[in-house]
C-alpha cells in the first residue's frame, strides 16, 4: 500500500516538472548564447544585454543556433598567421612554438599548427582567454613533427578567436620557437691514396671531400696538417715558400680553406698543392681536418696519407717501342727507318726525372730459322740530324746519345739499316736505350 | 759464294704496331750502414704510365764477390693499372710496383761497396724491338769496429781448431802406421808360408 503511495506521488513530481519546462520554452526566457570551454556554444536564459532577439533550436540532444539574415548582426573574429623560415633542414626532432600574448576583450582562442604532409591545421590550445591577462600558450610537437615543416623550412602557425559579438584587440608580445633537431655530421675523406710517394721538392696534390650529413653544418673549413711533433697530423702546412718539410705551392697561398654554408646532404671538395721539402726516404702524415662553425657538431678528421718522400726519378718515354723497315732488297744500304722523315723517334726525359745520361747499344738481327743474321753494326744510327752521314754504327756495348739530360727535354734519335746479303726472311733484334742518374 | 747466289733478292723486316715505351724507376733508398754480416735491405719502384704492358727483369749487373742479393721480384709484368704503392707524379697518382733487393755481405772488410742492378724492359716484337734499361746504384757501407777484435778472435779460434785438428792427425796417424806395419808382416807371412 505504501509503495503505490509512494509511486504516485512521485508520477505527480515528475509529471508537474516536465510541463513546468514546457511552459518556461513557450513563455521565452531570452536565452543568450554562451559557450564553454571547449567553445561549444550552449544556451543561457535572462537578460540579453545587447538587446538583440536570437532564435533557437533545439534538435535532438545537441544544440545549434540560427542566426537570421535579416538581423544584421554583426560578428567579430580574430586570426594571426605566421610563417617562420627555420634553418633545420635536417631531421626535426621536436618543434615548440610558444607565443606570449594579451587581449582586452575575453574570448575564445585557438592556437592551431599546420600540418604540411596531411594538409590540416592541429588544435595546439583553445579556450578562454580572459581579457588584459597576460597568456601563454604553446604548441608542443613531438610526433611526426617532420609533418609541420614545409619542403621550404617553414613552420605555420595560427592563432584565432572564435566568431561571436565580441570585438576586441589581440597583442602579440613574443613568439619563440624551439626546433629540435639532429645534429648535422661531417663526413670527410681524402680523396688520394692512402699511401703513396713524392718527389723531393715537386708539387702534389691533396684533395679531400665533405659531405654534410643528417642536418646543417653550418660553415665548414678545412685546415690541411702534417705530422710535426707527434705520430698524426698536429701542425697546419706552412704557407711560406720554401718552408721544411711541406709547404702549400699555391697563390695565395691557405692551409684553412672554407666550404662555405652547407646544408644537408650538399657536398664539398677542398684542394690544395703542396710540395714536399723534406729529406728524402722519410715518412709523413698528412690529414684534414674539418670544423663547424655549429658548436654542436663535433669536427671530423680525415684518414691520413702516409707520404714518402723520394728522390728524383729516372724516367723516360720512347715515343716508339719498335721499328719496321718493311720489305728491303739484300744488298743495299741507308735505308731509312719509316719514323725519321717525321722525327718521330723521341726520347722524352719526363717531369721528376733526375738529369739523365741516355746510351745505345743493340744485338744482331737473327732469323734463327734459317739460322741467319745481320750483325748489329748494319744499323746506324744518329742523335743530331736526319741524315745518314751524320749517324754512328750500332754496337753491342753503350754508346753515348746524350749526357746530363734535364727534365722535360724530348731527344730525338734517327736510324737506318744496311742490309747485307742474306736470306729472305723476318729477322729479329733488339735495340735498348739505357737511362742513368747523371 | 753459292750461299748467297741462293739467297733471295729481298729482305723483310717486319714489325707489328709499335706503342710507346714509357718506364719510370726511383730507388726510396741507396745507401745503407751497417754491420758485417747483417742483411740490408733497399727497395725500388717501377711504373709504366702508357697503356701498354712490358714485362720487367732485373739482374745483378756488379757485385761484391760471395755477396749474397736477392731481387724479389726480379720479373715482373709493369703496367699502370696494377702496382701495390703510388707515386705522385705531373699527371696525377700512377701506381707504382715496389721490388725489395735483400744484400747480405759476406766476408767484407769495413768501407763502401757498389752494387749496380739493372732493369730492362722485355716488349717482344717483330723486327727490331726497343727496350728500356736502368741501372740502380746501391751503397753499403760496412762499419765494424770491432771488425778487427773479432778477426783476432777467429783466428784464435782458428788457432785451436788448427791445433785440434793437428792433434787428432798425430792420433790418427800414431794408429795407422802400426797397423800398415802389422798388415804387411802378416801378408809376408803368408806368402813365405805358401810359396
Amino acid at each position: 500500500m505504501n509503495c503505490k503511495i509512494t509511486t504516485l506521488i512521485l508520477l505527480i513530481f515528475l509529471i508537474a516538472l516536465s510541463f513546468k519546462y514546457a511552459l518556461a520554452l513557450n513563455f521565452n526566457l531570452d536565452p543568450m548564447i554562451q559557450y564553454n570551454q571547449f567553445g561549444q556554444p550552449y544556451i543561457a536564459f535572462g537578460d540579453n544585454p545587447s538587446g538583440d532577439y536570437i532564435n533557437l533550436n533545439i534538435l535532438g540532444e545537441g544544440l545549434t543556433y540560427d542566426i537570421p539574415e535579416a538581423l544584421n548582426v554583426l560578428l567579430y573574429k580574430l586570426e594571426v598567421w605566421h610563417n617562420s623560415s627555420q634553418i633545420a633542414d635536417g631531421n626535426i626532432l621536436s618543434i615548440n612554438a610558444t607565443i606570449n600574448f594579451t587581449t582586452n576583450v575575453s574570448d575564445i582562442y585557438y592556437l592551431q599548427i599546420y600540418d604540411f604532409t596531411n594538409s590540416q591545421w592541429f588544435d595546439c590550445n583553445f579556450g578562454i582567454v580572459e581579457a588584459d591577462t597576460p597568456t601563454q600558450w604553446w604548441c608542443n610537437i613531438t610526433t611526426n613533427p617532420m609533418n609541420y615543416n614545409s619542403s621550404d623550412r617553414i613552420v605555420r602557425i595560427r592563432i584565432y578567436s572564435t566568431e561571436d559579438l565580441d570585438a576586441g584587440l589581440l597583442k602579440e608580445d613574443y613568439i619563440q620557437y624551439f626546433i629540435g633537431y639532429e645534429a648535422g655530421y661531417l663526413e670527410v675523406s681524402l680523396i688520394n691514396p692512402y699511401s703513396f710517394n713524392v718527389i723531393q721538392n715537386y708539387a702534389f696534390p691533396i684533395n679531400a671531400t665533405i659531405k654534410c650529413k643528417n642536418g646543417p653544418c653550418g660553415e665548414v673549413t678545412g685546415i690541411i696538417r702534417y705530422n710535426s711533433s707527434s705520430e698524426n697530423p698536429d701542425t697546419p702546412i706552412s704557407t711560406v715558400f720554401g718552408d721544411f718539410p711541406f709547404f702549400i705551392q699555391e697563390e695565395p697561398a691557405y692551409s684553412l680553406k672554407s666550404c662555405g654554408i652547407m646544408y644537408k646532404d650538399q657536398t664539398c671538395q677542398l684542394n690544395w698543392t703542396v710540395n714536399a721539402t723534406g729529406n728524402v726516404n722519410t715518412n709523413w702524415k698528412i690529414g684534414v681536418l674539418f670544423n663547424s662553425s655549429y658548436p654542436e657538431i663535433t669536427e671530423n678528421h680525415t684518414s691520413n696519407a702516409t707520404v714518402s718522400i723520394v728522390s728524383c726519378t729516372e724516367d723516360f718515354t720512347l715515343s716508339w717501342s719498335s721499328i719496321s723497315f718493311g720489305l728491303l732488297n739484300p744488298s743495299t744500304e741507308k735505308n731509312p727507318a719509316p719514323g725519321n722523315e717525321n722525327n718521330e723517334y723521341n726520347i722524352t726525359i719526363n717531369p721528376g726525372s733526375c738529369n739523365l745520361n741516355l746510351y745505345i747499344r743493340g744485338t744482331d738481327l737473327v732469323n734463327e730459322t734459317l739460322n741467319s743474321k745481320i750483325g748489329v753494326d748494319n744499323i746506324t744510327w744518329s742523335n743530331t740530324s736526319n741524315d745518314y752521314s751524320n749517324s754512328f754504327n750500332l754496337t753491342e756495348t753503350d754508346q753515348i746519345i746524350k749526357l746530363n739530360v734535364p727534365e722535360n727535354t724530348n731527344v730525338t734519335t734517327w736510324y737506318w739499316i744496311n742490309v747485307p746479303p742474306v736470306y729472305a726472311g723476318y729477322y729479329n733484334g733488339t735495340i735498348t736505350i739505357t737511362g742513368v742518374k747523371a | 759464294m753459292k750461299f748467297f747466289k741462293i739467297a733471295l733478292l729481298f729482305l723483310i723486316i717486319t714489325s707489328a704496331k709499335a706503342y710507346a715505351l714509357s718506364m719510370g724507376s726511383v730507388l726510396k733508398n741507396d745507401y745503407v750502414k751497417t754491420t758485417i754480416d747483417k742483411s740490408v735491405k733497399f727497395t725500388a719502384l717501377f711504373w709504366n704510365s702508357e697503356n701498354e704492358s712490358y714485362i720487367v727483369e732485373l739482374s745483378v749487373k756488379e757485385a761484391p764477390k760471395d755477396w749474397i742479393i736477392l731481387i724479389e721480384p726480379n720479373n715482373f709484368v709493369l703496367n699502370s693499372s696494377f702496382g701495390k704503392e703510388y707515386i705522385s707524379l705531373f699527371d696525377g697518382y700512377v701506381r707504382a710496383t715496389p721490388v725489395d733487393i735483400i744484400v747480405k755481405p759476406n766476408l767484407a772488410k769495413p768501407g763502401k761497396y757498389s752494387i749496380t742492378i739493372a732493369a730492362r724492359t722485355i716488349l717482344p716484337q717483330s723486327g727490331i724491338s726497343f727496350s728500356q734499361e736502368r741501372l740502380l746504384k746501391l751503397v753499403v757501407e760496412i762499419e765494424n769496429p770491432l771488425y778487427f777484435e773479432e778477426t783476432k778472435e777467429e783466428k784464435v779460434i782458428s788457432n785451436l781448431n788448427q791445433n785440434s785438428y793437428e792433434k787428432q792427425e798425430s792420433i790418427n796417424n800414431f794408429n795407422f802406421y802400426p797397423l800398415i806395419i802389422l798388415i804387411i808382416i802378416l801378408i809376408s807371412i803368408i806368402i813365405y808360408k805358401y810359396s
